[in-house]
């Protein structure tokens, strides 16, 4: 089973959490994280901790809610060190990945589907539900 | 007035500053003053990759930024000036860089620090450095968001014994 981890702004993780365990019933391997009141060595520990808590067999998701905002900023800091540390001992592609602009249709897609697929071929398809589910009318 | 914002920022660039402060004041440049940033190729780019396309954004270390500033490199532009403490402020500072009032957003929780303000915690080293700062004619205004309330730092210490 694929990990999941959101690292988000504020309670939109927790948010996000109860709105997809309401739909889909309580998950496994599923653990949020908000930034609130921390600085940044306090984010790459609490988010390092979350992530290595995590099993790695199936590899692991970090969902965080905007670019270029602190979540994704240390999201991407703990992912490339891990990334390294784990490379250097065997030659596997990446059990971690980093999915940025995290919305509810994303997660259901992730939630039904991660048990059924590798990482690699599970991400491409929850960032394509997310982006459906971003529909306008004006 | 090219320089509109001087701000203490732990986090440096991140939502708050884009978002918040970035579009209320219309800011049109962020430079981000830190040494560690600018010497690591990894980081500039990690930095860089948060700053969205209508804001031009430029790091620097604190010398170069100081430099910059007496320069008046960032005349004609609406620039905020980001550091992620007190003491590279004061770098500005002893460097001749003129600055009016510093906005102090968020330095946030970890052992060893007091209680300012829920965004703000600082340590005995930090907060003399902002006393120098202070009292080297600065003043310095906390302020986490563009509609919170100000406080002035200054009487915030003398309130709480600091």
């Amino acid at each position: 089973m694929i990990s999941c981890v959101i690292f988000t702004h504020a309670d939109l993780g927790s948010g996000l959490r109860h709105a997809v365990e309401g739909m889909m019933g309580k998950q496994e391997a599923f653990s949020v994280l908000s930034n609130a009141g921390m600085g940044r060595e306090e984010m790459i520990s609490a988010l390092k901790k979350e992530v290595s808590g995590q099993d790695y067999s199936a590899g692991v998701v970090v969902f965080v809610d905007m670019a270029g905002g602190s979540c994704w900023n240390m999201a991407k800091r703990i992912t490339s060190a891990m990334r390294e540390e784990m490379s250097s001992k065997s030659n596997q592609p990446s059990p971690i990945a980093i999915i940025c602009g995290v919305n509810l249709p994303m997660l259901v897609k992730f939630f039904s589907l991660r048990n059924d697929m590798p990482l690699d071929q599970l991400v491409p398809l929850v960032r394509q539900e997310g982006e459906k589910g971003i529909v306008t009318e004006n | 007035m090219p320089i509109i914002l001087y701000r203490v920022d732990e986090r440096l660039i991140h939502g708050q500053v884009v978002v918040g402060w970035g579009i209320s004041l219309k800011i049109e440049r962020i430079v981000l003053a830190n040494d560690q940033v600018a010497a690591n190729p990894w980081e500039r780019e990690l930095y860089l990759a948060g700053v969205p396309p209508e804001i031009k954004a430029t790091i620097l270390s604190v010398n170069d930024a100081a430099t910059r500033i007496s320069e008046n490199g960032f005349e004609g532009e609406k620039t905020l000036i980001l550091v992620d403490s007190p003491w590279d402020i004061w770098k500005l500072l002893e460097k001749g860089v003129k600055i009016n009032t510093v906005n102090v957003g968020g330095v946030h929780f970890k052992s060893g620090r007091n209680k300012i303000l829920p965004y703000l915690y600082l340590s005995v080293e930090e907060i003399s450095v902002f006393k120098k700062i202070i009292a080297s004619g600065v003043r310095c205004e906390c302020q986490d968001m563009p509609l919170a309330e100000k406080h002035d730092l200054e009487t915030l210490f003398t309130r709480l014994g600091l």
